[in-house]
């Protein structure tokens, strides 16, 4: 694992590879956003309001994506002791944490016009509430001791006892009466949405993780000439 | 294993805090919700669980530091105690002390509350059966936060999120009218719930303790 976990190898990575993620995103979010405004009709029942699923769906998926593979960088770190999966965890986290805030405030904003509530105790929205401060928690960890790298390793703890949490979110709509509909892509038999809105909602998704990667490649570059001497000191 | 007098009197400065917590706070709804009994009915409940996370995480800090601090389990690891076996006395202690007067405080309050028999009897159930999970999630979270800056809000931070499934969970199980039973859906999500809870802080505690070991030895 220390192998392929190189910070050096990865930063060769990033500095060549940088550019053209930039222009991907640049490019599928100009598409993305021109099919959700655009491109995609309006629904028959809920009018232009629809059109946030295209901001609310991806975000909450990455939301739930990135404390994913914080959690398994956070096994590998426990597992293996290896200083890049760590940095990877501190470079996700803040922006995991404005996937949720922004999964949270625009299923806010859907809900008023939608249910005539801006926050209802759902399930679904309590156990995306609870990721929430999942995040914060892991955040503020790393930084709440003066001995940083006892804040990295307990932070990684909390990263894998947090994912508890994913499979209530996914299943929440299932296992409890919610108001928030039941799955509708992410399901055994054939996704229920028409697919003139599924392909708008796909490349949608696809600029989110885009611009996911290009802004961890970005934080975790900073973080590992931050933390050169660190990095060496673990290594030997 | 033994747990000794020490044990109890250092269990003791904390417990009767978190007792007097539970039991002034339950009062307070009891007392503000007299004229509104079916109100009283629906909330009382979760209203009872939430206390019993939030009273528990009272106690967390100080069940946990004080140990540390007085060097009892450096001792007691050194005496040949295993981490696991630290952290089953923890937990046994925990509800020695305090969990079985948490449970009577539910069962005397779900009379002024007015709970219906099949209700404080399934209520009874979760906070027995989730007792558990609870008392590890909080050893957990005060291992993780042991010597941190801000504890008290680290731990807010950190226990709230971890024990609310918990609290969806038991929620399903008295909300729902039907009894106990291997084909009750809510049940079973409940025991499976506080079955990977136990077994996931229980590895977790084991990390944070072998972790905070390692920082009060260097």
């Amino acid at each position: 694992m220390h192998n392929i976990l190189k910070p050096n190898k990865i930063l060769t990575l990033i500095d060549k590879y940088i550019f053209y993620l930039g222009l991907l995103n640049v490019i599928l979010w100009a598409l993305g956003l021109y099919f959700s405004f655009f491109g995609s009709p309006s629904d028959y029942i809920q009018g232009e309001a629809v059109r946030i699923m295209y901001v609310h769906v991806p975000a909450s998926w990455m939301a739930l994506m990135v404390y994913g593979m914080m959690a398994f960088m956070g096994c590998i770190s426990l597992v293996w002791r290896t200083p890049l999966s760590e940095l990877i965890g501190i470079a996700a986290a803040p922006i995991g944490l404005t996937f949720t805030l922004i999964s949270l405030i625009t299923g806010s904003l859907w809900g008023k016009p939608m249910w005539g509530a801006w926050w209802v105790w759902d399930a679904r929205l309590t156990s995306m509430l609870i990721l929430f401060f999942l995040y914060l928690g892991y955040i503020a960890l790393i930084s709440a001791f003066r001995n940083k790298e006892r804040g990295l390793k307990i932070a990684a703890v909390l990263a894998v006892m947090g994912a508890l949490d994913l499979p209530i979110i996914k299943w929440s709509v299932t296992w409890w009466h919610t108001l928030h509909q039941p799955p509708s892509i992410m399901k055994f038999s054939a996704p229920s949405i028409h697919p003139t809105i599924l392909w708008p909602l796909g490349v949608m998704m696809s600029a989110f993780f885009c611009y996911f990667l290009l802004v961890l490649a970005l934080r975790l570059r900073t973080e590992i000439k931050k933390r050169k001497q660190w990095i060496k000191g673990q290594i030997e | 294993m033994t747990i000794n007098v020490r044990h109890f009197r250092i269990s003791h400065q904390t417990i009767g805090s978190s007792a007097s917590f539970f039991l002034i706070s339950l009062s307070c709804l009891g007392y503000f919700l007299q004229n509104h009994p079916e109100i009283l009915k629906q909330v009382g409940p979760v209203f009872i669980w939430m206390m019993t996370i939030f009273s528990a995480l009272l106690s967390t800090a100080s069940f946990i530091g004080e140990e540390f601090k007085e060097g009892v389990v450096e001792q007691e690891l050194l005496g040949g105690l295993s981490m696991g076996g630290w952290i089953f006395k923890k937990v046994m202690m925990q509800f020695l002390d305090y969990g079985w007067i948490l449970l009577l405080i539910v069962y005397g309050v779900s009379y002024v509350f007015s709970l219906e028999e099949k209700t404080t009897s399934k209520l009874l159930f979760t906070l027995l059966v989730g007792f558990p999970a609870l008392s590890l999630g909080c050893i957990f979270a005060g291992l993780l936060t042991l010597d941190a800056d801000n504890q008290g809000l680290l731990l807010g931070i950190i226990m709230l999120p971890l024990c609310l499934p918990l609290l969806l969970f038991a929620f399903g199980v008295i909300e729902n009218p039907q009894c106990f039973s291997m084909q009750n859906g809510p049940f079973l999500l409940f025991m499976g719930g506080v079955c990977i809870m136990i077994s996931l802080f229980f590895f977790g505690a084991m990390c944070a303790l072998k972790y905070a070991l390692e920082e009060t030895n260097a």
